[in-house]
């Protein structure tokens, strides 16, 4: 009794749809977006299990990076974030990182002490991921100014660590009243600057 | 006996092999489930090193072969059947990494 094999073929089907999923680089601009969006609000809990909203952060710079233990691109930006999170910290950065890891804590946990992460991790779930617009990629990184704002076009995939820094210096360098105001009211800074 | 399952990475993707050299990543793994022969053994191909950044990884790119021995059982009914398992991959670029997939297959087999 023998068999006989015959083709197969739905493995290298699998592998086109799955690079099909990308659409190539994306362009990163250097530029603020003009009609800066809120960035959707989330609750997520940390590796304590208590719940951490996005808006906990409010009135702070926020890089809000999505990774995860098995992307390698990830491990190649975490180090920067572990600094950026030692320099601007005082000035009013904070790094979040939410990691999609199906396999939750129990590879996020070793990942962290390895990595000597410095900034708060939470565990992110679908919900969040609809939120941000699927997350299909990783890492996925968003700028949000202080007022909650996404800043600048999304970061998907690897980006220049001076990307980062420019964006961020931007943002922390813009904490000043006036420059806020003028941001958002054009019309009452100026009305501000009359009655000096 | 033994029976290739080719597979297919499109150009400028890799995908982890079956050794990668981070704890973290998730290897290239190929499972047979359920059929009427027995999965004896898998052979990967050799993996290529590239660099990303400052690591080095062990990967699968392009198209390869994943190499079943199967044996058969002493019983078994002529006649058509299929051999179904599973594919865990997880591909990146050098940008970039998607969520870590598994994918079916299935082998139809003749018994004569």
């Amino acid at each position: 009794m023998t068999a006989r094999w015959w083709t197969i073929s739905g493995v290298a089907l699998a592998a086109v749809v799955l690079a099909a999923c990308s659409s190539g680089p994306t362009p990163h601009a250097s530029a603020k977006i003009k009609d800066a969006k809120a960035a959707p609000n989330f609750t997520l809990k940390n590796a304590e299990g208590k719940q951490v909203s996005l808006s906990d952060f409010r009135g702070k710079v926020v890089l809000l990076n999505f990774w995860a233990t098995w992307c390698g691109p990830c491990q190649i930006e975490i180090p920067w974030f572990v600094q950026f999170e030692q320099k601007y910290r005082s000035k009013g950065l904070e790094i979040v990182g939410v990691s999609m890891d199906e396999d939750g804590w129990k590879v996020i946990k070793p990942f962290v002490r390895e990595h000597h992460i410095n900034y708060p991790i939470l565990l992110g779930d679908e919900t969040v991921a609809t939120l941000y617009g699927g997350l299909d990629a990783l890492p996925t990184t968003f700028i949000v100014d202080r007022q909650g704002r996404i800043a600048y076009p999304i970061h998907i995939g690897l980006v220049a660590k001076s990307e980062y820094l420019n964006e961020i210096q931007s943002l922390l360098g813009s904490n000043r009243k006036s420059a806020s105001l003028f941001q958002l009211r054009p019309d009452f800074a100026a009305a501000l600057a009359g009655a000096k | 006996m033994t029976a290739p399952l080719r597979v297919e990475v499109q150009p400028g993707f890799h995908v982890n092999s079956n050794h990668p050299k981070d704890e973290f990543l998730i290897p290239l793994k190929l499972t047979w489930t359920s059929g009427p022969l027995e999965a004896q053994s898998v052979s990967y191909p050799k993996s290529e090193d590239i660099k990303v950044g400052n690591e080095m990884l062990s990967v699968f790119t392009g198209e390869f072969d994943l190499n079943t021995r199967f044996k058969a059982p002493a019983k078994l009914s002529p006649g058509k059947a299929s051999m179904n398992g599973k594919l865990r991959y997880q591909a990146c670029n050098t940008r970039m990494c998607f969520k870590p997939a598994t994918v079916q297959v299935k082998l139809p087999v003749v018994i004569e």
